[in-house]
């Protein structure tokens, strides 16, 4: 067995809504290892995303208890789940969520401005990724310059470019036509082979298809 | 994260929107060069006067029969009420003056009016001062021609005139004017010489633009026996504050309380400044105004960046930025933008002002600059942190699904 990643002890989310409690998400329990490739499927508002923010560390659980790597991680002020964040989490959104007007490689290097990375080495560590995933003409692109496909390239060599231990996708194919999709997919699976361990959001089943491990989400509640 | 780069990140946000950017520092450009000018104004103006008074000659105390300064030293028109007035001098004054201690050279009489002066073609009114022969040598006057007025020409109450060099400029444009007659008041004067040119100062006004009459003369002028003032001549630098001391002592026993003054050059020179500083310190502070709108228009430029980025804040958070980060970031971009507005300001305000220095004293101070540049600092600041602050408390997943 592998090393534990993270573990959710009876973690819940309630917010209120125009002064209505929403259980977002119902006591969870669950443990994620090093190396899984993992797809969380439900119909929209079923809580999938709220899932993905708590084991992201973008969002706090109202109840409970998440470790992360060894540690508990469950009342961490905003600044320190910053920190694991930068260094141990990479995301790829939907929208791919590049900063407009600026080159495929500042894109792709932004998250080593956070870890203090001097600009020459960010400059290299994201030319290489974006060499790898095929971007190798087009690092001084802007996101307007780019098509769908490649801007998603851009943002999965951010999400890697700080060598996290773990890569959340959040509808990585939402935007992208079924061809485009496919080869997005492809290296996310590469990645897991490589040992990643990844995490898919999605409503597709095209796309839950690639994960070894399936949690199906519905009304807050997690099963297998 | 280091400072370097929190400003490298902010100039490149800023660069992305260009023109906006521009219009915004408008405003602190516009209140930086305002506040620039004046203060360079109201230096040079202290500057110029200061020059002015050393060329009076030193080691001279003026008698005033007004009160002028509060016993502080301070001017009386900035502390209380307007100066209050005594009776003016008497012969008798100055002769006791003259007598009060060994320090004192000379104790001269001096009286100025304002009265028409009259050529053939040519008319004004101006100070006509009227003194002992002695004048001269106490106010360190030479001439460029001519004589000054004697002894004789003062025991006589001789009708002769001494121009400084405007008024014989303005009377006598043809420059012809020795042995000529001024007509003052309508009584006929003769010209007998004029001065070298020596500045303003003494009254607010052309200390060239004058005729120095015998004080005799003025006297019988405008009917009265009195004088304005009493001009002392000290031995020495040393000795002024005893002589102000005996004098006034000598006054007190004379006069009513605070119906006198007994001032130095340097006392005369601090209520000028004195005046010249109130009113720069006013002026900027009008001028100040507009920075404060400056300011306004940076902070409202910096919330709707602010809302604008919302998503961009989100992303930055999620792969890292902490929110002490986001906050240096936003305040690194409002800071940027009032210094470069500063910097432009101070770039206007000192090119302004060597335009300005062509018609008016006007002096660009070190001080000034720096003053200048602290305050589009702070302006950036105090006016970035609110819109820093809310993007820095933003919540990423609420940020990331802002539309």
């Amino acid at each position: 067995m592998k090393n534990e990643l993270i573990r959710l002890e009876k973690v819940a989310k309630a917010y209120q809504l125009d002064g209505v409690r929403v259980e977002a998400l119902k006591q969870t329990d669950l443990v994620i290892r090093e190396g899984e490739y993992i797809s969380i499927m439900g119909p929209s508002g079923s809580g999938k995303s709220t899932l993905m923010h708590i084991l992201g560390l973008l969002d706090n659980p109202s109840g409970g208890k998440l470790i992360f790597g060894g540690r508990e991680a469950t009342n961490l002020s905003e600044g320190e789940t910053a920190r694991i964040r930068n260094k141990e989490i990479g995301f790829v959104f939907q929208q791919f969520n590049l900063l407009p007007k600026t080159e495929a490689w500042k894109n792709a290097g932004l998250p080593l401005i956070y870890s203090g990375v001097s600009r020459p080495e960010r400059q290299r560590r994201a030319v290489e990724l974006l060499l790898k995933l095929g971007l190798g003409e087009r690092i001084d692109h802007t996101p307007s310059q780019l098509s769908g496909g490649q801007q998603q390239r851009v943002a999965i060599a951010r999400a890697l470019v700080n060598n996290p231990r773990v890569i959340f996708a959040d509808e990585p194919t939402g935007n992208l036509d079924s061809k485009t999709g496919k080869e997005i997919m492809e290296i996310f699976d590469g990645l897991n082979q490589e040992g990643k361990t990844v995490i898919l959001v999605t409503h597709e089943k095209e796309v839950a298809r690639h994960a070894k491990r399936h949690l199906r989400i519905l009304d807050g509640v997690v099963r297998e | 994260m280091d400072i370097i780069s929190l400003f490298r990140v902010a100039a490149s946000s800023l660069l992305l929107n260009k023109s906006r950017s521009f219009l915004t520092i408008l405003g602190i450009v516009i209140g930086v060069a305002a506040v620039i000018t004046l203060v360079v104004i109201g230096d040079g103006l202290k500057e110029y006067v200061s020059g002015q008074f050393e060329g009076l000659g030193s080691n001279v105390v003026t008698v005033l029969p007004v009160n002028l300064v509060d016993e502080r030293g301070r001017p009386v028109g900035f502390s209380g009420g307007p100066p209050v007035g005594g009776k003016i001098f008497s012969a008798r004054d100055v002769r006791n003056i003259k007598r009060l201690d060994p320090a004192i050279t000379q104790a001269i009489p001096l009286s100025n009016k304002r009265l028409k002066a009259e050529t053939s073609g040519q008319q004004r009114t101006l100070d006509v001062t009227g003194s002992t022969y002695e004048y001269m040598a106490v106010r360190s006057i030479t001439m460029v021609s001519g004589r000054f007025y004697d002894e004789i020409d003062v025991g006589r109450s001789k009708k002769v005139a001494v121009l400084g060099p405007t008024t014989g400029e303005r009377l006598f444009p043809n420059g012809n004017y020795l042995g000529k007659e001024v007509v003052i008041s309508s009584v006929p004067f003769k010209v007998i010489g004029m001065t070298n040119r020596r500045g303003a100062g003494g009254s607010f006004g052309d200390l060239d633009d004058n005729i120095y009459v015998p004080i005799t003369s003025l006297q019988k002028l405008v009917d009265s026996d009195g004088f304005d003032l009493i001009v002392v001549k000290v031995v020495n630098q040393e000795k002024i504050l005893e002589v102000i001391d005996s004098i006034k002592k000598y006054l007190e026993k004379e006069r009513k309380p605070d119906t006198f003054s007994v001032v130095d050059q340097r006392q005369l020179l601090g209520t000028f400044e004195a005046v010249i500083g109130t009113l720069t310190i006013g002026l900027s502070g009008i001028a100040a105004i507009s920075l404060l709108v400056g300011g306004i228009g940076v902070m409202n430029m910096m919330l709707v960046t602010v809302t604008e980025r919302t998503r961009e804040i989100g992303l930055r958070k999620a792969v890292g930025a902490t929110p002490r980060v986001i906050l240096g970031q936003f305040l690194a971009e409002s800071v940027l933008l009032s210094l470069t507005g500063g910097l432009i300001g101070i770039l206007i305000g000192a090119g302004g002002s060597l335009i300005i220095n062509r018609f008016f004293p006007a002096r660009i101070s070190g001080a000034a600059v720096l003053l200048a540049f602290g305050v589009s600092a702070g302006v950036g600041i105090i006016f970035g942190i609110l819109p820093a602050r809310r993007a820095a408390k933003m919540s990423p997943v609420e940020a990331l699904r802002y539309e």
